[in-house]
């Protein structure tokens, strides 16, 4: 093999996760420079720390946390208090929107639950075109699969987190809507 | 496929409804798939690890992926790579043959030599062992263990193993002029 572990295996993981959390920081500080330099110390902290990471998502989404609220402290000028925190730390146990708090925690749960996944693949489609809005071919390009592939697969992970929330007790999402 | 499609939008609407989606401007989408090879580059050279080699391999990585939209990179080398073994493979057994050569495989050589060799020996003798197998054979040497070169090569027998040992091609002795006789072992 011409590269090492450590290379491949970062390669493949900033393959996976860089849409998802460039997208999130933009969509946090909305400015594309400042979304790359943040991203960018995100991505550069996971390679030094690499051996020490044990599930990458996670990580990364705390990194980016951190990051962000970095930058808007080093950032001069710059109020840290206009930056939403609930929305920063997207933590649901705090937020509490419009009042209906804790069916964003069965929605949380319903999410986040690795069941309703086959593989990590599926859940990064599932981000990619459910929560950051992105078309089934960009999200197939990006993923190395068909359109079809693609969309089959979203509908399935679609079908089981809504599964998950009968379970739960939503039967009808219309009524949440 | 009409109710799966109802279920994802419904799900969508609920994400968008309780804020869980993250969206982004279509420009800004398309931007952001456009840069991940540059960001890579520049990650890759802030930490140490970029090299001319690395470059090399992250324009093929990305180029493929780009190309070969749903078939994942190893695949695609994988198949490359089979497609140009089997077509040199058969480029080079035509060519071999076209050249008139008398081509064998080697374990037909091996066999052809060993047989050749075989017929130098005086004695060819037919070896049936207890279990029924007939091996035929010169023994080159007995003991608690016969030696027997055989077409396939040289084989161990054991000496208990064999019933009988019968001579195939009997040379007559000189001083006698009898041929030699089938002669059980076990005795």
């Amino acid at each position: 093999m011409l590269l090492s572990k450590k290379e491949r295996e970062f390669r493949k993981s900033y393959s996976d996760y860089y849409p998802m959390i460039l997208n999130s920081i933009y969509y946090r500080v909305k400015n594309m420079e400042d979304a790359e330099d943040i991203c960018h110390e995100v991505f550069v902290t996971y390679y030094r720390k690499f051996d020490e990471v044990r599930d990458p998502r996670s990580w990364l989404i705390g990194a980016m946390k951190f990051c962000i609220s970095n930058f808007y402290r080093k950032r001069e000028g710059s109020c840290p208090a206009s930056v939403d925190i609930a929305d920063m730390e997207d933590d649901v146990h705090l937020a509490f929107e419009n009042g209906f708090r804790d069916i964003r925690i069965i929605i949380h749960d319903a999410i986040e639950d690795t069941g309703n996944y086959q593989d990590e693949k599926e859940r990064i489609l599932f981000d990619l075109i459910a929560v950051n809005h992105y078309t089934y071919d960009q999200a197939a390009e990006h993923l190395g699969m068909t359109r079809r592939q693609a969309a089959y697969k979203y509908q399935q992970v679609s079908r089981r987190i809504l599964d998950h929330l009968k379970e739960r007790g939503i039967t009808k999402i219309e009524d949440l809507l | 496929m009409k109710k799966p499609v109802n279920d994802t939008q419904l799900l969508e609407q609920l994400l968008d409804r309780y804020k869980f989606a993250r969206p982004v401007p279509d420009d800004i989408r398309e931007e952001i798939l456009s840069s991940k090879k540059k960001n890579l580059v520049r990650i890759l050279k802030s930490v140490g690890a970029f090299s001319a080699l690395y470059g090399a391999l992250l324009f093929i990585y990305f180029a493929l992926k780009k190309l070969g939209a749903g078939i994942p990179v190893a695949k695609f080398i994988i198949s490359g790579m089979t497609a140009v073994a089997v077509t040199s493979g058969g480029y080079y057994a035509v060519s071999t043959l076209r050249s008139g050569d008398n081509y064998k495989t080697p374990v037909v050589e091996e066999r052809r030599a060993a047989k050749e060799n075989l017929a130098d020996y005086k004695w060819v003798d037919q070896i049936t062992l207890y279990n029924g197998r007939i091996i035929e054979g010169a023994i080159i040497s007995r003991g608690a263990q016969y030696q027997v070169r055989t077409a396939s090569g040289i084989i161990s027998i054991p000496r208990n193993k064999i019933k009988t040992v019968k001579p195939l091609k009997v040379r007559t002795e000189p001083e006698t002029g009898r041929p030699k006789p089938a002669v059980p072992i076990t005795q």
